[in-house]
């Protein structure tokens, strides 16, 4: 099997020491983010699966992440090393009511490592800490996680809030986290839903990019 | 025309104990806890009861909420009863508001009922799991990170049954994990009100035939106020 099968197989299950050894050699190797992402993010779903059939509890799932978090961690311990530029700036927060924040700690290293600047606002953020936020940082990107069914109601408050002060032209919010199911996201006026990682990086590096053209 | 009801073996004593009292007769059909785990699955299993309706049944209420989001999609040839909540313990608290109540200030209640405590997928048999694969240390880590924003053990009194042992559970349980443990006060009237109707819309979302929810639409319908349904 070639390091690149490998690196999903592993992440499936949960075979931290693998992952990060395969990891570290596909980026010494020269390999990017985005492929090294994507691998790691099948052998994610895989785990969720796992979890859904009743094979994997919900330790496995918290243990995936921690792996996956570990890993990403070298990518931005490498950038720090570069000394690479800041991509640009997100504020990211988990919604009024909700506290459940693991997703939303892994998409802030991802960030990280993808050289952006997190504003990391921590959970249960009412919708005027957003808004402040959005008006002391400035960012390219609001991104509002939550996990309950009901975070799409306050991730819709949110949003109402910062049109009710004029704040949402040009503020691009990207919505996620598993109260997010599929659908449109323009039915709660955000600008993209993102039900993984490599979505949510997507989203955040095209607004960057269109910014600086 | 017939009513179905379309419950969560989670709610089967609450359920019980209601329709024991009812006098009204109803087409009831369970669904297994274990769905839970997969609102895609729960969402195909409900779909596929409401396909495959007897035509006699003109409506179907449904004790479940958002839960994971399944019934986003659902439809149907009847007309369908959804109560304005996030799951079932919500509706064992009575309202939205109340839940919300439980997550102010950033921490929050991890509640538990008879027959949460009783599931296969448990807390405790999380629990017991846990330390077993990944030993003492690294499974307590895994569960510190789990509850790390809870503050609460909350086990929720309904009445219709003892609660001693379910209290001696629950305090294992919040003492492994470091959490107060309160007994709460439940309540049957939301779930009631849900079996007899009337469904007044700040309590309950009535689809019409061939209506259905949008994920967005089932995401915000807790919030009776700024839900467009």
């Amino acid at each position: 099997m070639s390091d690149t099968r490998q690196l999903a197989a592993a992440m499936r299950e949960l075979d931290e020491s693998t992952v990060l050894e395969l990891t570290k050699s596909m980026i010494e190797s020269g390999h990017d983010a985005f492929e090294i992402q994507s691998l790691l993010n099948e052998g994610i779903k895989d785990v969720g699966k796992r979890f859904e059939s009743g094979e994997y509890f919900l330790a496995d799932l918290i243990v995936s992440g921690i792996i996956y978090q570990n890993a990403m961690e070298l990518f931005h311990h490498c950038q720090r090393l570069d000394n690479a530029p800041v991509r640009g700036k997100v504020v990211i927060g988990v919604v009024e009511n909700d506290i459940h924040d693991i997703g939303k700690n892994i998409i802030c290293e991802v960030l990280r490592a993808e050289g952006f600047e997190v504003i990391d606002l921590g959970v249960d953020v009412k919708p005027k800490g957003f808004v402040q936020a959005v008006q002391q940082h400035h960012p390219d990107v609001l991104a509002l996680s939550g996990v309950m069914g009901f975070a799409l109601d306050s991730m819709l408050a949110t949003i109402s809030e910062l049109e009710k002060l004029g704040l949402r032209d040009g503020l691009s919010i990207i919505i996620g986290g598993s109260c997010i199911t599929s659908g449109d996201p323009a039915l709660i006026r955000a600008d993209k839903m993102a039900i993984d990682p490599l979505e949510t990086i997507a989203f955040c590096k095209a607004v960057t990019e269109k910014r600086n053209e | 025309m017939k009513t179905a009801i379309f419950a969560c073996r989670m709610l089967e004593q609450e359920l019980c104990s209601i329709l024991q009292t009812s006098g009204d007769s109803y087409v009831l059909k369970w669904f297994e806890k274990g769905l839970h785990n997969s609102p895609e699955r729960l969402h195909n299993a409900l779909q596929q009861e409401l396909d495959n309706l007897d035509s006699d049944i003109s409506r179907v209420i449904l004790t479940y909420g958002y839960c994971g989001g399944c019934i986003s999609g659902l439809h149907s040839k009847a007309q369908i009863i959804i109560p304005r909540v996030d799951d079932c313990l919500t509706l064992l608290l009575g309202s939205h508001a109340r839940r919300l109540e439980f997550s102010e200030h950033g921490s929050g209640a991890y509640f538990l009922t008879d027959a949460w405590i009783d599931s296969d997928r448990s807390i405790a048999v999380e629990y017991d799991y846990t330390i077993k694969k990944y030993g003492p240390e690294m499974g307590k880590e895994i569960f510190s990170m789990m509850f790390r924003n809870y503050s609460l053990v909350a086990l929720l009194d309904t009445g219709l049954s003892p609660l001693a042992a379910a209290e001696q559970k629950s305090r294992e349980i919040a003492d492994a994990l470091g959490l107060r443990m309160e007994i709460v006060p439940a309540t049957l009237d939301y779930l009631r009100a849900l079996i007899s109707g009337p469904w007044p819309r700040e309590r309950f979302v009535v689809l019409e035939p061939g209506q259905s929810l949008t994920p967005a639409q089932a995401g915000t319908m807790m919030n009776s106020e700024r839900s467009e349904i």
